[in-house]
């Protein structure tokens, strides 16, 4: 090779260096540990209230901790003006990082079965139970990791005799029941045979969204359905086959834009409570929707139409819902009683999280920041500071070595 | 600056262990310079013996090469020469073993696409489990091949030094530049893109090229047009809208520009206020008028890019001129030096750039002039002896005698023999240095002194192991007697951690591998630390999700409460249950019992952040060599 033609082939290389500095894209970024964390949710009995809460240093997974908080059941107010509603405590079940968030499920008999989210290294759900307002806990795991949405867990019966369904992530989605000890679980049905039910009436059904357990015994399960106006809510008999599996889920009046996602899906003391959630941006409808004849027949609620993504939930004893909306980071409230219209709450204090209470009681803002959770209460049209509970959060704790908790 | 792993870039354990290495090495290369000098010593006996019996003749030397070495090689071979010395010596930075890779060579790669990324993952896993071999290595090899170019001035000799450092800088260039940076965003000539190795690797190719490359002005020129074009490209390249360069910093605040923010960081390394105040100074300035600033560089990048293109002797040493001052300008007032801070590998890439378009320009306008046949100064650049009878002899008109045919060795100048052993002294410190770190690389488990300076040393104990007796995961009893005759690694893990513990689960697998045959005299013991998961269940789901089933010899033991507690009391494991969704708080040990139920070794088993792949394995080599020495005592 010549001098002159080693020069030309130099000058290429070069050329072609700078162009490709030019247009590099950009690095990939490492994921980190974080995890989708499940919603925050308030799920009320006549023993009193328990809220999930997320907490700590948001933006570092390692430091953010999901919290279960309890407030006893009784007159809200105490004869007080304004009104006092009574405390609420710390109850997260010890002995499992909450990292991954917790879960939460409250038998019509009263037992709180609490699952946690998976986080880092560990990839399955332990759980634990309390009959006794958190006072004493049972422990037990699930063989896979929760699915990261509000109702992955459902409970019914009195203690003694529960009767349990998780829905767990493995195999892009299966529903686990149990009606024994809190770690012996088998496959009801997994997310292929409630596909197929769900096609036969018209739904393309997308992922798996809720289980639950109606007043009578009859499992049930929900997914979004890509298709059609019919809620995605399935009734699960013995085997879990695709024969199995009957569509039962409400028809939404009206005009309907997919995908149908059922967002909650809820047993309480006056029957089965569903989120329905149709349609998304703009379009975006919350419908409410109650049964109080497992499921035979519906009550939906008129449209509530929102820009707004839900991102936490609280259903009261009577099957009422509030939601809690996220509109590019303005949040904002709704409540809907059971069959009555939905109504918008006066604007939020910055920060809330969750919003407990319902139709005919006094509602509180839960607003966690840091290692504080202020609750405020809606008094008079607007809301009211009524306590800042101070939670003991182990910053740290996970994931630091340096001969730390393990 | 830490790894993840708790251990700082100046950990006394592991510097302490980098210094030993480094004195071991240096003792062996003066044991092979004593060699060397031995060798030398009896050539010159051999060679005198010699001379005395031939009657005495004077040795005088023949020119092999025709002309001198030409300026701008000489030029290239010793400052190339000693910039890889500067380079060896900063490279024996106390914080090089642990500091370098997270402080250096991971971020300069982190802008660079994935691909680029993977590769220098590749060499950064090799440095990090290998931390002190790596860095004593390369102070070594880079030593070497400083003194291999300034000890073989011509011939084989100093081409090969010119190869050797050519391909080491071609290595360094990739896995430890990451290419130079010049597939990341950013990349800027001011910074030091294409790589400051890059100018190493063209400078040792110069020097290996034959001496006929060098004879005409076409080597010189081709170089010109070279750098014509790559100052041109970094032109184009500074001037590219949306990259940063064009803006200081917006009046009010906001975010600052690409080289403001630049000098801005390099102001806050750890350097001399004095230096610090310039940078810091220019930072300012480059605040203020960022767009002139870079308007300025642009133009000057493209003008001196002109120049060399031009090849023209006299416009290119105006080009070599203003590049010069350009180089020495953005090597104070950006790059701040390059080396300072405590992991700073080399002077960037300014300097190198300077000596190498300066070659360029000297290979153009000062050719080597031939010199006549036999001369003194031809032998002081190293030739080959010949003896010449003494003028009026009747050998005179004989055809001058082959040094081959007398002796490979003891044929050769004095000088140039010197400098071919010197030579082969300085590929023998290139060798020192990379013979262990291949060793090193070949294994893909961890040095042990990762996890010593982490958890300290193995303590030696030897006592009656406290007696246990729990169930394992398959509803067998395991209880110490049970476990006689066999070594036993004992620790205590939490099935529903989600951090150290199945890091831990993972490095015991690694030990099991590790043992090969051996695992079959060892069982791998662990016992239930959380007092709320206590239930086989609990240990089941913490075997699935560890793959621990496939582990023969694994048992994961739990019981009621009550004897946990005892076991944990008498193996001195604390274990604290924390509030608001905390973790299980517990020592992390690992106890070694031999087969007649003694306790030997306790090791801590604090495994450190989940990606330090490097300290888990180096746990797993010392757990691993503890259980064979009592397999095999």
């Amino acid at each position: 090779m010549t001098g002159r033609a080693a020069a030309r082939l130099a000058a290429l290389g070069v050329l072609a260096v700078t162009l490709a500095a030019c247009s590099s894209s950009p690095s990939a970024t490492g994921s980190g540990t974080s995890s989708v964390l499940p919603p925050a949710q308030v799920v009320s009995g006549a023993t009193g209230s328990w809220a999930t809460v997320v907490m700590g240093h948001l933006d570092d997974p390692l430091n953010t901790f999901g919290e279960l908080l309890y407030r006893p059941g009784g007159p809200d107010c105490l004869g007080l003006v304004p009104c006092v509603p009574p405390a609420w405590t710390l109850a997260t079940p010890a002995g499992v990082a909450s990292n991954g968030g917790l879960f939460a499920t409250l038998a019509t008999g009263g037992t709180l079965t609490v699952g946690f989210g998976v986080s880092l290294d560990l990839t399955f759900s332990p759980l634990a139970e309390t009959a006794d307002q958190g006072a004493a806990w049972s422990t037990g795991v699930l063989s896979a990791g929760l699915v990261p949405v509000t109702d992955a867990l459902a409970a019914s019966g009195a203690p003694g005799a529960p009767a349990r369904l998780a829905l767990v992530s493995t195999g892009g989605g299966q529903v686990l029941s149990s009606s024994g000890d809190l770690s012996t679980w088998a496959v009801m049905a997994r997310r292929a045979a409630v596909a197929s039910a769900a096609a036969a009436s018209g739904c393309v059904a997308g992922p798996l969204t809720a289980v639950a357990i109606a007043p009578s015994g009859v499992d049930l399960v929900a997914a979004t359905c890509g298709s059609g106006r019919r809620a995605g809510i399935f009734r699960v008999g013995s085997g879990g086959t695709a024969a199995a599996v009957t569509p039962v889920g409400p028809v939404l009046p009206g005009p309907v834009t997919a995908p149908v996602r059922v967002g909650r899906l809820v047993t309480t003391p006056a029957g089965v409570t569903a989120l329905v959630v149709a349609g998304s941006g703009r379009s975006r409808r919350l419908y409410l929707a109650t049964s109080d004849d497992d499921t035979a027949t519906w009550t939906v609620s008129a449209p509530f139409a929102t820009s707004g993504a839900v991102v936490a939930s609280s259903v009261d004893p009577t099957g009422g819902m509030v939601v809690v909306l996220d509109t590019g980071g303005h949040r904002t409230a709704a409540t809907a009683a059971r069959g009555g219209p939905w109504t918008t709450l006066p604007g939020l204090p910055a920060g809330t999280s969750i919003v407990a209470g319902g139709p005919g009681a006094v509602f509180s803002a839960l607003i966690p920041s840091g290692s504080t959770v202020t609750v405020d209460v809606l008094s008079g049209g607007s809301w009211i500071r009524n306590q800042l509970l101070a939670v003991p959060i182990q910053y740290g704790s996970t994931g630091a070595g340096g001969g730390g908790p393990t | 600056m830490n790894m993840g792993h708790g251990l700082s870039s100046n950990d006394p354990t592991v510097t302490a262990a980098f210094r030993t290495a480094l004195v071991h090495q240096f003792l062996v290369i003066l044991f092979l310079a004593a060699v060397l000098a031995i060798v030398w010593n009896s050539i010159r006996t051999v060679r005198y013996r010699r001379m005395v019996l031939a009657g005495g003749t004077e040795p005088v030397s023949a020119a092999p090469w025709p002309y001198p070495e030409p300026a701008a090689r000489r030029l290239l071979r010793i400052s190339f020469g000693l910039l890889w010395i500067l380079d060896g010596l900063l490279q024996t930075q106390s914080s090089m073993p642990l500091g370098l890779t997270s402080g250096v060579i991971t971020p300069s790669a982190s802008s660079s696409p994935s691909w680029v990324q993977h590769v220098v993952a590749s060499g950064v896993t090799i440095w990090n489990d290998h931390p002190v071999s790596a860095a004593a290595a390369t102070v070594w090899i880079q030593l070497g091949i400083g003194l291999f170019l300034l000890m073989a001035p011509r011939g084989r000799w100093s081409r090969a030094a010119g190869l050797v450092g050519a391909g080491w800088g071609l290595v360094v260039w990739v896995f430890g530049e990451g290419f130079g940076g010049v597939f990341g965003q950013g990349s800027s000539w001011l910074f030091g893109s294409p790589g400051a190795v890059l100018f190493y690797v063209a400078a040792g190719g110069l020097i290996a090229l034959a001496d006929q490359a060098w004879e005409t002005p076409r080597l010189g020129r081709a170089v010109s047009r070279i750098t014509g074009v790559f100052f041109i490209g970094m032109g184009i390249l500074e001037a590219w809208p949306g990259r940063g360069f064009w803006s200081g910093t917006p009046a009010g605040g906001g975010t600052q520009g690409t080289l403001t923010a630049m000098a801005t960081q390099m102001s806050q390394q750890s350097q001399p206020s004095v230096t610090s105040s310039w940078v810091r100074a220019f930072g300012s300035f480059d605040g203020d008028h960022g767009w002139a600033v870079n308007f300025v560089v642009v133009v000057l990048l493209l003008g001196i890019g002109a120049c060399f293109l031009t090849a023209r002797p006299r416009v290119v040493r105006v080009g070599v001129v203003a590049g010069g001052v350009l180089c020495l300008a953005a090597w104070v007032l950006v790059q701040d030096f390059g080396f300072l801070g405590g992991v700073g590998t080399d002077p960037n890439s300014m300097i190198p750039m300077a000596l190498v378009f300066t070659s360029g320009y000297l290979a153009m306008v000062k050719l080597p002039v031939r010199l006549p046949a036999t001369t003194p100064a031809a032998a002081a650049d190293g030739a080959p002896e010949v003896a010449v009878p003494p003028p009026g002899s009747p050998g005179q008109s004989a055809p001058r005698p082959d040094p081959a045919r007398r002796g490979r060795l003891t044929g050769l100048q004095p000088s140039y023999l010197l400098r071919s052993l010197a030579a082969i002294g300085a590929l023998g410190v290139v060798l020192v240095g990379a013979a262990p770190m291949a060793l090193a690389a070949t294994n893909s488990t961890a040095d042990p002194i990762l996890n010593e300076a982490v958890n300290g040393t193995p303590n030696y104990v030897d006592s009656p192991a406290p007696p246990f007796s729990l169930t394992d995961q398959n509803g067998a009893t395991v209880s110490l007697a049970s476990l006689a005759g066999h070594t036993v690694a004992l620790t205590f893990l939490d099935p529903t951690c989600t951090s150290d513990c199945p890091l831990i689960a993972q490095e015991l697998r690694v030990t099991d591998q590790l043992l090969g045959a051996d695992a079959a005299h060892v069982e791998l013991v662990a016992v239930v630390n959380n007092p709320l998961y206590t239930s086989p269940a609990a240990t089941a789901a913490f075997d699935r999700q560890e793959g621990m089933g496939h582990v023969p010899n694994w048992h994961f033991v739990t019981g009621p409460l009550a004897q946990l507690h005892q076991v944990w009391n008498t193996y001195g494991v604390e274990t604290q249950v924390t509030p608001a969704g905390g973790m299980i708080a517990h020592s992390d040990l690992v106890y070694v019992i031999d087969g007649r139920g003694h306790l030997r070794v306790v090791l801590t088993s604090d495994p450190g952040s989940q990606g330090d792949s490097a300290l888990h394995s180096s746990f797993a080599a010392i757990l691993t060599s503890q259980l064979q020495r009592l397999v095999h005592p």
